[in-house]
């Protein structure tokens, strides 16, 4: 498979898609939050996938985490952009215009919205710093900032949510 | 060095969910080399967290598919591409070039021997390259099978999640104890409707908010039963994703009719909002399907 991707066959990039793609694009649309913003996110990741794939290395780790890290970062930094913030402040004004007035598209405004699907399983608080550690690529005292938390309480939850994790496994 | 203690230290929790610097991600990536220990707790902690990220999972628009790959093949195009350098046809050019260059020149004396024996090496090299590429290329296979079964037995677990819930909410549906009520829409709201399960056995009351309009941001529904001249807090309820499955409300230990007002996020003790839809209880009698 790696072997396939490296010389860049058309076939492998196919599999590969076909594979991970719902697993990137959870992703990416877990940091993005906006459907049409995920889907160039998508297009723009497995494009450094192509290009980047040569420095590849197996002894590493598994390609699905490294592909998995190249969506992540790739819709982080979607989120940093001027661009980015804009088109989520017009979205934004046009829901709260729109949602109320009528109901009768109600479905494909969902599609705005629908992101954060129900895990149930993890506590919320650990679900928090997950999402800003992980999803937003918050450093620990930015997470701490943006939940009103001391730094101290961050990094403790940090720890008790992948350990929670693992006993949910 | 105390492994024990590093371990604890949250340090390789934060390089799992890339938060360390690179410096930090470089000596954790040392210590592992050395120490199987925190090798084995940076694998438990990854499988962990990757089996999270994938109850995340969303199928794209089936469209994205062939813009993606149309993108990829015009990159082709551009750069070029002729294939890797490594791929066996230059494998065996490079081995045919090694093997005539040497021969001719030790040619034609007592040499024989030499050649034969240069022959033999050359012949074991390029086994030796084949076997290792054959090797790699085994390996990275087994671990794409190895993660494809992780991936599926997560997904197959997500989705035996959301049976087991459905299969739940279906027997809460259908039990003979549960009452059902539908709330419809109120004068001057757009269409929309609620309905209501309430356990007469346990009390509790549950609601399917399916067909409510998505509220504002700062704003959520809150559920009100009717008891004789009472009105009081059934609890909020979430919109959104949670929309379309029964979410579990509070305790009503008797109730005649149902509202569902649009209130602050978080709810209030005394409606203040609009109320969006309501509904009355049958009497009991009808409700026993």
């Amino acid at each position: 498979m790696v072997k396939l991707l490296k010389s860049k066959d058309r076939r492998g990039f196919a599999i590969l898609y076909d594979r991970y793609s719902g697993a990137l694009y959870g992703v990416i649309l877990k940091v993005v939050r906006v459907e049409e913003i995920a889907q160039d996110v998508l297009q723009d990741s497995f494009v450094k996938i192509w290009k980047k794939v040569q420095h590849y290395d197996s002894t590493k780790g598994t390609l699905f985490t490294w592909i998995l890290n190249i969506a992540r970062n790739t819709a982080i930094d979607k989120t940093r952009s001027k661009a980015y913030k804009q088109q989520i402040n017009v979205l934004d004004i046009d829901k709260g215009a729109t949602v109320m007035a009528s109901n009768q598209d109600n479905k494909s405004k969902i599609d705005y919205i629908g992101v954060d699907k129900e895990v149930a399983k993890l506590k919320p608080e650990y679900q928090q710093v997950i999402d800003y550690i992980y999803f937003k690529g918050y450093t620990h005292s930015e997470a701490a900032e943006a939940l009103e938390l001391p730094l101290g309480t961050v990094k403790t939850r940090v720890r008790m949510a992948i350990k929670e994790l693992r006993k949910l496994t | 060095m105390d492994i024990q203690a590093y371990i604890s230290s949250g340090i390789i929790e934060n390089y799992v969910l890339g938060a360390t610097t690179s410096e930090e991600s470089a000596e954790v990536e040392r210590l592992a080399d050395e120490y199987p220990e925190i090798q084995q707790e940076i694998e438990a902690n990854k499988h962990a967290l990757l089996a999270y990220v994938l109850e995340f999972e969303q199928e794209p628009p089936a469209h994205i598919r062939d813009k993606v790959l149309d993108k990829l093949d015009q990159l082709a195009q551009e750069d070029n591409i002729t294939g890797d350098l490594d791929d066996a046809a230059t494998i065996e050019r490079e081995i045919a070039q090694i093997q005539q260059n040497p021969v001719r020149r030790l040619f034609p004396f007592k040499t024989y021997l030499i050649a034969a024996s240069f022959v033999l090496l050359v012949a074991s090299i390029s086994a030796n390259v084949y076997f290792y590429s054959k090797w790699n290329e085994t390996r990275d296979d087994l671990r794409s099978a190895l993660l494809d079964r992780q991936v599926m037995a997560s997904q197959l677990k997500v989705k035996e999640t959301k049976e087991a819930e459905m299969g739940e909410e279906l027997a809460l549906m259908k039990s003979p104890r549960v009452a059902s009520v539908k709330l419809t829409a109120v004068k001057g709201k757009p269409i929309c409707s609620a309905k209501i399960y309430w356990d007469t056995n346990s009390k509790f009351v549950y609601i399917d908010a399916s067909d409510l309009p998505e509220p504002p941001k700062n704003k959520q529904y809150q559920l009100w039963y009717i008891d004789g001249e009472n009105v009081v807090d059934a609890g909020v309820f979430d919109m959104g994703n949670k929309a379309g499955k029964l979410q579990k409300l509070k305790l009503v230990p008797n109730a005649q009719a149902f509202a569902v007002t649009l209130e602050r996020y978080g709810g209030v003790p005394k409606s203040e909002g609009d109320m969006y839809t309501f509904g009355k209880m049958a009497s009991m009698v009808d409700n026993q399907n």
